[in-house]
C-alpha cells in the first residue's frame, strides 16, 4: 500500500530541495564557466543556495508550530520524514554550519583546483543525508539517508589526491564505515522480522509487547552499531582519528561537528521512542548502556589524545571526547531537558570546533604539516590568531567565562538533577584529564620559540574567526536564552 | 555623585574596560595606560571606605542589605528551573580584601616596569587577573563567583608561563592542574547546594539565601551532604590557600614567576582561598565546620603548615623560595584561626590575610630587587649588602620583620590573636587546643629563625666585592616599597582603626551562624 506524497510536503521539505537544486547548480555551472572562475563562482552558488535554505527553513517554524499544536507529529513521503521544529533546526544549523566550512575550505585551497565542484557537491550531498538521519523513524529512510551522509565524506577525507595518508585515512574509514553500516543493516533487517514494520514505533511496540529475546537484543545492538559509528562512540571510535588526520582540516572540522550532532539527534529521537514504549528494566538496562558508553567514550579519547603529535589527531580524539559528554545527555531518559542540553552544546560545540579547525587548517597550508612543531611560537608570529586560539581551547576544555563552560555546566545539572552523579564524576574528571592535551597545543603556542614564519590568511578567515570567538563570549553571558531556546524546542517536539 | 549602587561593579569592571584600551594604545604608552587604570581602580575603591565608616559592630542599618553593604543585583539566567543573578556586594571581609587587591595590583604595576618582551600581552593579562580577583572577593552568588575564581586561571597559567623562570612551564602547569581539580571538586559542592536548596521554592545560589536556615536541608537528616560537601569545598580552598599537602605547587610557581606575579599571587591570590572558607564554608554549612572532626583535621593541618612551612623555609638557599615557604608558613595561621571557631581566631585569620597580604608582596619584590641587580637569588653567594645598598637594606629590615611577626608592625597581630583564639577554644576541648597553640607558638620561634639567619646572611657581614657597584634602590621601587611598609607599621600600631573596625561586625556574625558547643 503505497501512499503518495501530496504536494504541500513538497513545500514542507523546501529547503532541501533548494539544497539538491544547489548541487545541479554547481554541477552544471562548473561545465560553462572557466576554470579560474570556479572558487568563486561555484563557492557563491553554494553560498546563495544555503542562505536560501536558511531563510525558507526559518520561514518554515511557524508552519512546524501551526502543525504540531494541531496533529502529534507530522509525517512526509509515506512515513519517512518528520516534520517538526527539530528538523527545521537542524536545517538551520548544519547550513549555518556548512557556510563556515565552505568559507574556510575556500581559503585552504588553491584557486585553480579543478575539484572544487566536486568538493562542493559532496558537502552539500552529505549535509542533505545528515539533514535526513535526524529528522527520521523509518529505519529503511534511515538507512539511506545514512548512507548519504556517509558516502560523501569517505569522498571528502580522501580528497588530498597525491598525499599517501590521505588515501589511507580515507581507505580506514570507508571499510569501517561499511562494516559498521552492514552491521546496521542487519540490524534493520531483524527489527523488520521482528515487527512487519520499519517504523521505529511500530517496531518499538510491537518489540516491548514480545517480552525480552536475544534477536531482539541482538537487532537494537546492531542497529546501535551503526548509529555509535556515526557519533563515534568508542568502541566504534577508530575510523576518527586517521581520517581526521587525513583530511583537510575543513573536512575534519565539518566531520567533527555535523555528523555527531545529526547521529545524536537521530539517536535520541531513538532513544525516546524506545523509552515510551520499554517496560522500566529495560528502560533502566538502556540508561545502563548510555551511561557507560559514555563514560568509556570520554575516558579513552581524553586519556589517547595526550599522545598525539599531529593537532588534526589530537583534535579528532577530541571531538570524540565531546561526543562523549553529549551522548551523557541520552543517558537522561524520559526527560527532554537531556536532549535539550545536547542540542545546547552541538551549538557552541560548533563554535568551538569550527574556530579550532580554522586555525590548524590555516597553520597547515602555511607550514605544510599539522604537527605540534607547527605551532611552535605562533604567539608572536601571529599574536591575533593565537589569541582566538586560546578562547577556543580554554572553551573547549570548559572554563568560564567561555560558552563551553556553560554547556557543560547544563549538562552536569540536568546529570544531577537525574541522580546520575556518575556521570557528573566522569565528565569532571574527564575535564582534568583534557586540561593536559588542549594545553600542550597553547604551550607550543606560547611558551616555545619561534622558527617559522608568521601564517598568512585572508581578512575573511579572521572575520569567521572573530565571529566564533566572539560568539563563544555572548553565548556564555547569554546561555539562559540559548538554554530556555533549547528547552522549549525539544518540548514542543519530543514532549 | 554616581549612585552608589554600580561602583562595585565599576571597580570590578574598570580593569577589563582597561584591558580592552590597551588592545588598541600604541606601544609607547603601554605600560603608563595600565597604571593609570590600575590606579583609577584603587581611587574607585578608596570610595568605599565612607561607607564603612563607623560600623564596627552593625551589619545592619539603611545600608545593609542582609549584612552586605553596596549591593549591586542584576538578573542574569532565569530559565528553566536556573535562578542565577549578577550579585556583587562588599561586607567586612569582602571590603578589606578588595581594597587589598586595588593596592597591590597598583603597587605590582608598578613593579612590572621592568618586563620588556610582550608587554602588550602581559598587562592586558594583568588586567584581566584584577578583576578575576575583585570579583571572587565581591560575588554573592555561587555561580558568579565560580566564574570570577576560574578566571584567574587563566591570566596566571600565561602569566607565569610566558615570563617566568627556567622552569616556568613546568611550575605554571602544576599550578593550572591544581587549582582546576580544586575548582572541580567545588563544582560539585556547588551542584549539590544548588539543587538541595529550597527558597521560597526555587533552587538558589545566593550566599545569602544559602546561610538563611532553613534553605538547606537540615544537618541531622543531611549530614552527609553537609560533610562531604564542606569536604569538597574545603579541597577547593584548600588548594589555594595552600593547605599541607596540596601546597606543593606554591614555591615552583612563586619561584619560577616573575616578581610582580609573586606578588600577587602571595598577596591575593592565597586570600582567595581564606576568603572563600569564610564567604562559603562556614555560613553555608555552619554544622558542618562545628563537627569535631573538622575542626581538628583544619588545626592539625593549619598547625602542619605552620611549623613545616617553618622548617622548610629554614633549608632553603633560593631566597625567593624561603619567602615562599614563608608564605605556607603564614597562611597556617589564617587555617588555625578559622578552623578552631573563636573570635579571636576569627579576628587574628582576617587581619593575617591583609597583614600578609602587604608583607608577602613586600618580601616577594624585596627579593625582586635584589635579582634584578645580580640575576642571581642564592643566599649563600649574597652577602653585606647593607654597605652597599643602604636604604634598600633599611626597607628590607621593615619588611622582613613585618614578615616575622614583630611586635609594632603587622605580621604580629595577626598571629597573636589567632594564638589567642585557638587557646580559648572550645570545640577541641581544653587540653588539645592548648598543645596546637603551644607547638604553633613555636612556629614563631622558627619564623624569627629564618627570616633573621636570612636578614644576617643577605644584608649584614662584610661587604662583598662582586657587589661593590650595584646600584641602590631606585626612585621607582622606592614608591612600590613604601606604602607597603608605611602599611605594615600603620596595620602593626593601630589594627583596630585598619583592620578590625571594618571585618569585626561581619565575623561576630559568621560566628553566630555556627552552632555553639
Amino acid at each position: 500500500m503505497i501512499e503518495v506524497p501530496k504536494i504541500y510536503e513538497l513545500y514542507q521539505i523546501w529547503p532541501v530541495m533548494i539544497l539538491i537544486v544547489t548541487i545541479a547548480l554547481i554541477l552544471g555551472s562548473s561545465l560553462s564557466v572557466e576554470r579560474k572562475m570556479w572558487k568563486y563562482f561555484l563557492t557563491a552558488i553554494a553560498a546563495v543556495g544555503l542562505s536560501f535554505a536558511i531563510c525558507t527553513a526559518g520561514r518554515l517554524m511557524p508552519v512546524a508550530l501551526a502543525i504540531k499544536l494541531s496533529r502529534p507529529q507530522e509525517l512526509l513521503f509515506g512515513k519517512s520524514i518528520i516534520f517538526d521544529q527539530l528538523f527545521l533546526f537542524m536545517v538551520i544549523f548544519l547550513c549555518v554550519f556548512l557556510f563556515g566550512v565552505i568559507i574556510l575550505s575556500a581559503v585552504l585551497w588553491s584557486r585553480s583546483s579543478w575539484e572544487w565542484p566536486v568538493f562542493l557537491c559532496s558537502l552539500v550531498g552529505s549535509l542533505i543525508g545528515m539533514i535526513f538521519l535526524c529528522s527520521t523513524r523509518h529505519l529503511l529512510f534511515f538507512a539511506i539517508a545514512f548512507e548519504l551522509a556517509s558516502m560523501p565524506s569517505y569522498v571528502l577525507v580522501g580528497f588530498r589526491r597525491f598525499n599517501t595518508k590521505s588515501a589511507e585515512g580515507s581507505a580506514k574509514y570507508v571499510i569501517f564505515g561499511a562494516v559498521c553500516s552492514a552491521i546496521m543493516l542487519y540490524g534493520i533487517s531483524l527489527l523488520y522480522g521482528l515487527s512487519g514494520s520499519f517504523d521505529f514505533s511500530t517496531i518499538s511496540f510491537a518489540l516491548a509487547a514480545g517480552g525480552v529475546g536475544v534477536t531482539k537484543i541482538v537487532a537494537l545492538v546492531c542497529l546501535l552499531v551503526g548509529i555509535a559509528f556515526k557519533i563515534s562512540l568508542v568502541p566504534m571510535h577508530f575510523w576518527c582519528p586517521d581520517a581526521f588526520e587525513a583530511a583537510g582540516a575543513d573536512v575534519a572540522g565539518w566531520l567533527s561537528v555535523a555528523s555527531k550532532s545529526a547521529a545524536l539527534i537521530a539517536l535520541a529521537r531513538f532513544v525516546q521512542i524506545l523509552h515510551l514504549s520499554g517496560t522500566a528494566e529495560f528502560n533502566h538496562s538502556l540508561m545502563l548502556t548510555f551511561t557507560v558508553l559514555a563514560i568509556l567514550t570520554m575516558t579513552v579519547a581524553n586519556l589517547s589524545a595526550y599522545w598525539q603529535t599531529s593537532v588534526k589527531r589530537l583534535m579528532a580524539y577530541s571531538s570524540i571526547a565531546h561526543a562523549g559528554y553529549m551522548v551523557c545527555g541520552i543517558a537522561v531518559l524520559g526527560d527532554v531537558m537531556g536532549v535539550a542540553a545536547i542540542v545546547s552544546y552541538v551549538v557552541v560545540y560548533m563554535l568551538m570546533n569550527l574556530g579550532a579547525f580554522a586555525v590548524v587548517g590555516l597553520v597547515e597550508r602555511e607550514t605544510g604539516s599539522d604537527d605540534l612543531k607547527s605551532f611552535a611560537g605562533l604567539g608572536s608570529r601571529n599574536p591575533y590568531l593565537s589569541a582566538l586560539m586560546i578562547i577556543f581551547l580554554f572553551s573547549l576544555v570548559g572554563i568560564p567565562p567561555f560558552a563551553g563552560f556553560a554547556v557543560k555546566w547544563i549538562m552536569l545539572s540536568v546529570l544531577w538533577q537525574h541522580n546520575l552523579s556518575i556521570l557528573v564524576v566522569a565528565i569532571l574528571a574527564n575535564t582534568l584529564f583534557s586540561m593536559f592535551y588542549y594545553m600542550k597545543i597553547a604551550r607550543a603556542i606560547y611558551f616555545e620559540d619561534a622558527t617559522l614564519p608568521a601564517v598568512k590568511f585572508p581578512v575573511l578567515a579572521s572575520v569567521v574567526l572573530t565571529i566564533c570567538a566572539a560568539g563563544l563570549i555572548v553565548l556564555f553571558i547569554g546561555w539562559g536564552a540559548m538554554n530556555t531556546y533549547s528547552n522549549n524546542l525539544i518540548t514542543a517536539v519530543l514532549g | 555623585m554616581m549612585n552608589s549602587t554600580w561602583l562595585l561593579t565599576w571597580i570590578i569592571f574598570l580593569p577589563l574596560i582597561g584591558m580592552g584600551v590597551l588592545l588598541v594604545v600604541p606601544k609607547k604608552i603601554i605600560r603608563e595606560t595600565a597604571l593609570t587604570f590600575t590606579l583609577a581602580t584603587f581611587i574607585l575603591s578608596l570610595l568605599m571606605i565612607p561607607h564603612f565608616q563607623g560600623s564596627s559592630l552593625q551589619i545592619s542599618g539603611k545600608d545593609y542589605q542582609d549584612g552586605f553593604k553596596l549591593v549591586n543585583v542584576v538578573p542574569w539566567i532565569h530559565s528553566s528551573g536556573f535562578n542565577i543573578d549578577y550579585r556583587v556586594g562588599v561586607d567586612g571581609i569582602g571590603f578589606p580584601l578588595v581594597l587589598l587587591t586595588t593596592l597591590i595590583c597598583f603597587l605590582s604595576c608598578l613593579a612590572s616596569w621592568n618586563i620588556s618582551k610582550g608587554i602588550r600581552g602581559y598587562f592586558i593579562l594583568f588586567l584581566l587577573l584584577e578583576t578575576g580577583m575583585i570579583g571572587v572577593f565581591t560575588a554573592l552568588d555561587f555561580f558568579l563567583f565560580y566564574v570570577f575564581w576560574e578566571l584567574t586561571l587563566l591570566p596566571m597559567y600565561f602569566l607565569i608561563g610566558i615570563w617566568g623562570g627556567p622552569r616556568k612551564e613546568y611550575a605554571a602547569i602544576k599550578f593550572f592542574l591544581y587549582t582546576l581539580l580544586g575548582s572541580v571538586l567545588m563544582l560539585i559542592a556547588m551542584l549539590w547546594l544548588y539543587f538541595a536548596s529550597n527558597y521560597n521554592g526555587e533552587h538558589t545560589f545566593s550566599f545569602i539565601h544559602l546561610s538563611m536556615p532553613g534553605v538547606l536541608p537540615s544537618y541531622a537528616s543531611h549530614q552527609t551532604m553537609w560533610i562531604v560537601c564542606f569536604a569538597l569545598l574545603y579541597v577547593g580552598f584548600a588548594v589555594k590557600i595552600p593547605v599541607f599537602p596540596f601546597h606543593t605547587w606554591l614555591p615552583d610557581a612563586h619561584v619560577e614567576a616573575p616578581t610582580p606575579i609573586s606578588m600577587i599571587l602571595a598577596g591575593l591570590l592565597l586570600k582567595m582561598g581564606g576568603y572563600g572558607l569564610l564567604r562559603v564554608s562556614y555560613p553555608v554549612l555552619p554544622h558542618a565546620g562545628a563537627a569535631h572532626v573538622v575542626a581538628w583535621v583544619l588545626g592539625i593541618l593549619g598547625v602542619i603548615n605552620i611549623i613545616y612551612g617553618a622548617l622548610c623555609a629554614m633549608a632553603q638557599t633560593d631566597f625567593k623560595k624561603l619567602v615562599a615557604y614563608s608564605s605556607i608558613s603564614h597562611m597556617g595561621f589564617v587555617l588555625l584561626g578559622i578552623g578552631l571557631l573563636t573570635e579571636a581566631g576569627f579576628q587574628g585569620a582576617m587581619f593575617q590575610m591583609i597583614a600578609h597580604g602587604i608583607t608577602s608582596a613586600a618580601m616577594f619584590f624585596l627579593v625582586g630587587v635584589i635579582y634584578d641587580r645580580v640575576h642571581h637569588r642564592d643566599i649563600t653567594r649574597l652577602g653585606g649588602l647593607a654597605g652597599q645598598m643602604p636604604i634598600y637594606t633599611g626597607l628590607s629590615i621593615v619588611g622582613f620583620f613585618a614578615g616575622m611577626g614583630l611586635p609594632g608592625l603587622a605580621g604580629f597581630i595577626g598571629e597573636i590573636y589567632v594564638l589567642l583564639g585557638s587557646w580559648q577554644a572550645v570545640v577541641l576541648g581544653p587540653m588539645g587546643a592548648r598543645v596546637l597553640t603551644v607547638i604553633s607558638a613555636s612556629g614563631m620561634i622558627l619564623t624569627a629563625g629564618y627570616i633573621l639567619w636570612a636578614i644576617q646572611r643577605v644584608y649584614l657581614g662584610p661587604p662583598k666585592p662582586e657587589y661593590a657597584n650595584t646600584p641602590d634602590i631606585t626612585l621607582r621601587e622606592i614608591c612600590v616599597m613604601a606604602p607597603m611598609a608605611v602599611l605594615s607599621i600603620a596595620l602593626g600600631v593601630l589594627p583596630w582603626q585598619t583592620v578590625f573596625t571594618f571585618a569585626n561586625g561581619t565575623l561576630v556574625h559568621v560566628l553566630k551562624l555556627l552552632p555553639s558547643g
